[in-house]
C-alpha cells in the first residue's frame, strides 16, 4: 500500500486542484462579473444617423454617431417610427417621412423584431416537431394530436395511442421522396408554438444540403425544394412569422452571411443583409426594423456593430461600432488566473469542460505564489519543496489551495 | 475469507439497502402517479407538446435520491469501522489490505449501482408506454448525471469516512461537495451529453481515494 501511496496522493491532489481550478474562478466571477452595458441604438429615419442612448448616467446620454448631443424631446422627435405612440399623443407625429406617407397599419405590420444568439443553435433538440395545418378552417391554429420525427424517414406518432400513424407517415414520406428529399435529414427548423399568428411549417436541410419547405395544407403534404443559389450553404434557419408575410425567416450560411428567405411568385428568393459575416457560434444578432429602415446590431465578444439597412433592399446606409468596456472579471482573471476551468459556455446550452487561457501576465501571480508556497512549506525536505514550487508555478492559486488542503495535516508523514 | 468479509458488509448495510429500496420504489410509484395526474389534467397531447417545446424531464423527484443513497450506504459501511478503531482489526485479517478495501468498495459500488440500474430501466420502460422514444431518451439523458452522482457520492463519502484525522476529514469534505455539484449543474435535458464521459471518469478516479485514507490510517496518523 505504501508503494502506491505516492501515486494515489498525486491523483487526489490533481482531483482537488481540478475542483479548485473551477471553483475559485467561479467564486471570483460571481463577485465581479457584470454585463457589457452597450447603448441602445436606433437609426433615425429623419436625421439619417444612428442614434445612441447610453445607460451609464453620463450627461451626453443621447447622441448620434457624429457626436451631436440630443435633448429628450429632440431624441423622441428624431425617432418618429420608434416613438410613434408618444409623438401621436403629443400631436407631434409627422404625416410623412421623405415624402412617404405614414400609415399606422403599415407601420405596425412592417415591424420586425428578431434576435439570434448561439444558444438558439447550440442546444439539445429532442427531434420531435408539431405539424400544424397551414390553412386552418378556424382563425386559430389547432393541435394536430400527433408529433413527427424527421431523421432517416418521416414518421407521425399519434399521442393517444403512442403508435406511428402509418397512413399519414407514408403520405408525407412519399411526398418527400417525390420532391427529391434525400434522407437522413441534417436539421429541421420551425416554430412549434401554437400561439404564432400563422403557420408556415418547417424548413429542413436534407442529406445533400438542399433546403426544403415542408408544411401541411388542407391535410396534405406541401413539400418544395427552395433551390437556393449553390453558393449558399445553409447553416441555420430561424422561422419568423412577420405580420406582413414578406418573408419566411432568417437564413444563415456556413460563411456567416445573413439572409431573409422570401416567397417570390411560387419560388423562393434570398435577400442578403448588407452586414459583415457573423460568427454563428459566438455572435449575437438583433434586428429592430420599421417600414423604412432596419437597425441591425451584432455583438461579438469584443465589440458591438450597428448597421442601418434600407428595409426594401437591405442595403447598408449607415454603420457604427462600439468597443466593449473591459469587464472587471476579465481584468481580474487576466491578473490572477493564467488559465481556469468552466463547465458552461455562454454560447452553448451543453455542459462540457473548457479550459480558458487569459493573459500571459497572469503567470507573474503564479511565480509569486510559488515563492510563497516555499515559505509556507519551508519545513519540508528540498525534494518536496521543488515539487511544491513547480506545482504551484503550474497551477497557481488552485494548486496552492490543493496543496494546503491535502498537505496541511501530514507534515511528518505526507508522501510529498 | 472474501465470503465472510462480504457477509460482514451485508450485515452492516442490509437494513439500509432495504430502506433505500423502499424509498426508490415509493418515489418511483409517486413519479408515475404525478405523470398520470398530468395526463388526466392536461391531456396526453398537451403533455407531449409541452415536453418537446419546453423540457421533457418527467422525473424531477429522482434528482438527489441516488446521491443520498450513495452517502447513506457509505456511512453505514464505514462509520462502524471507525468506532473503536474496528478498521484496524479488519485490516489485520489474513488478506492483503488492498484486497480487503477493494472488496469493501466493490461491495458498496455494486450495491448502489444495483439499486440504480434496477430503477432506471423501470422508469424508462414505464415512460415508454405513453411517450415516444425521443422523450424517453431525453429523460435518460436527464437522469444520467443524477444517477452517476450515486456511485460518486458513495466513493467520496468512503474517502471522507476512512480518513483518520478529523481536521483532514473536514478538508476532504470541501472538494468532495464541490465535485458532487458537477453532477447537478443546471442544464436542459440532453445538455449533459458531452459531459457524461468526464463524470464517469470522475467516478473511476474517486474509486482510488479511499486507499489514500486507509494508508494514512495504517501509518497511525491521528
Amino acid at each position: 500500500m505504501m508503494k502506491n501511496k505516492e501515486s494515489i496522493y498525486i491523483l487526489v491532489l490533481l482531483f482537488v486542484t481540478l475542483v479548485a481550478l473551477w471553483g475559485i474562478p467561479e467564486l471570483v466571477k460571481t463577485a465581479t462579473y457584470s454585463n457589457d452595458r452597450y447603448p441602445f441604438v436606433y437609426f433615425s429615419s429623419t436625421e439619417k444617423k444612428l442614434l445612441f442612448k447610453e445607460f451609464d448616467g453620463r450627461e451626453d446620454a443621447l447622441h448620434d454617431d457624429e457626436g451631436k448631443v440630443y435633448t429628450d424631446k429632440e431624441y423622441d422627435a428624431a425617432l418618429p417610427l420608434l416613438n410613434f405612440r408618444q409623438l401621436t399623443v403629443n400631436g407631434e407625429m409627422p404625416d410623412s417621412i421623405d415624402g412617404i406617407a405614414i400609415d399606422p397599419r403599415e407601420l405596425r405590420v412592417k415591424q420586425v423584431n428578431f434576435r439570434y444568439g448561439p444558444l438558439n443553435k447550440n442546444t439539445p433538440n429532442p427531434g420531435l416537431y408539431i405539424m400544424y395545418e397551414s390553412l386552418p378552417k378556424k382563425a386559430k391554429l389547432e393541435s394536430p394530436g400527433d408529433l413527427f420525427r424527421l431523421k432517416n424517414k418521416i414518421e407521425f406518432i399519434d399521442a393517444a395511442s403512442n403508435r406511428v400513424n402509418k397512413q399519414k407517415s407514408e403520405q408525407f414520406q412519399t411526398a418527400l421522396l417525390k420532391a427529391g428529399y434525400a434522407f437522413p435529414a441534417q436539421w429541421t427548423s420551425g416554430n412549434l408554438n401554437i400561439r404564432k399568428p400563422y403557420d408556415e411549417g418547417y424548413f429542413s436541410l436534407d442529406a445533400q444540403g438542399q433546403l426544403y419547405h415542408i408544411k401541411m395544407v388542407n391535410g396534405r403534404p406541401f413539400i418544395k425544394n427552395t433551390q437556393l443559389d449553390s453558393q449558399i450553404e445553409p447553416a441555420f434557419f430561424a422561422m419568423e412569422e412577420v405580420a406582413d408575410k414578406r418573408f419566411y425567416g432568417f437564413l444563415f450560411d456556413k460563411k456567416g452571411n445573413s439572409y431573409i428567405l422570401e416567397e417570390d411568385g411560387g419560388k423562393y428568393k434570398t435577400v442578403q443583409l448588407d452586414i459583415d459575416p457573423i460568427h454563428l457560434d459566438a455572435d449575437e444578432l438583433m434586428i429592430i426594423g420599421n417600414f423604412l429602415y432596419w437597425t441591425v446590431a451584432v455583438q461579438t465578444d469584443k465589440e458591438k456593430h450597428f448597421y442601418a439597412l434600407q428595409t426594401e433592399t437591405l442595403k447598408r446606409v449607415r454603420y457604427a461600432f462600439v468597443e466593449a468596456k473591459v469587464n472587471k472579471w476579465e481584468d481580474i482573471s487576466g491578473k490572477i488566473f493564467p488559465f481556469y476551468l468552466t463547465f458552461r459556455d455562454k454560447h452553448s446550452e451543453y455542459i462540457a469542460p473548457h479550459l480558458h487561457f487569459t493573459a500571459f501576465t497572469a503567470w507573474i501571480a503564479n511565480v509569486l505564489l510559488a515563492v510563497l508556497s516555499l515559505f509556507i512549506f519551508h519545513r519540508k525536505s528540498n525534494k518536496k519543496k521543488i515539487f511544491i514550487g513547480i506545482y504551484t508555478l503550474i497551477f497557481g492559486i488552485a494548486g496552492l489551495v490543493a496543496l494546503l488542503i491535502m498537505g496541511s495535516s501530514t507534515s511528518r508523514k505526507s508522501p510529498l | 475469507m472474501y465470503k465472510s468479509l462480504l457477509y460482514k458488509e451485508w450485515i452492516k448495510t442490509r437494513s439500509g439497502i432495504a430502506c433505500l429500496a423502499v424509498i426508490f420504489l415509493g418515489v418511483g410509484i409517486y413519479s408515475f402517479m404525478k405523470i398520470n395526474e398530468s395526463i388526466r389534467l392536461l391531456g396526453i397531447v398537451n403533455l407531449w407538446e409541452t415536453a418537446v417545446q419546453k423540457d421533457p424531464a418527467m422525473f424531477p423527484q429522482f434528482k438527489y435520491l441516488p446521491l443520498l443513497a450513495g452517502i447513506l450506504l457509505a456511512i453505514m459501511q464505514y462509520v462502524p469501522e471507525l468506532q473503536f478503531k474496528r478498521l484496524k482489526l479488519t485490516l489485520h485479517l489474513p488478506l492483503n489490505e488492498n484486497k480487503i478495501l477493494l472488496t469493501m468498495l466493490f461491495y458498496g459500488v455494486i450495491a448502489v449501482l444495483s439499486l440504480l440500474l434496477i430503477t432506471l430501466p423501470i422508469l424508462l420502460l414505464g415512460l415508454g408506454q405513453r411517450f415516444p422514444s425521443e422523450i424517453v431518451w431525453a429523460n435518460f439523458q436527464q437522469l444520467a448525471p443524477w444517477f452517476l452522482a450515486g456511485p460518486a457520492a458513495y466513493l467520496i463519502t468512503a474517502w471522507v469516512c476512512l480518513e483518520p484525522q478529523w481536521k483532514q476529514r473536514i478538508l476532504n469534505i470541501i472538494p468532495g461537495i464541490i465535485a458532487l455539484s458537477f453532477f447537478f449543474l443546471r442544464a436542459k435535458s440532453g445538455g449533459y451529453q458531452p459531459f457524461d464521459p468526464y463524470l464517469i471518469l470522475l467516478v473511476i478516479v474517486a474509486f482510488f481515494f479511499a486507499f489514500y485514507s486507509t494508508a494514512r490510517f495504517k501509518e497511525g496518523v491521528q
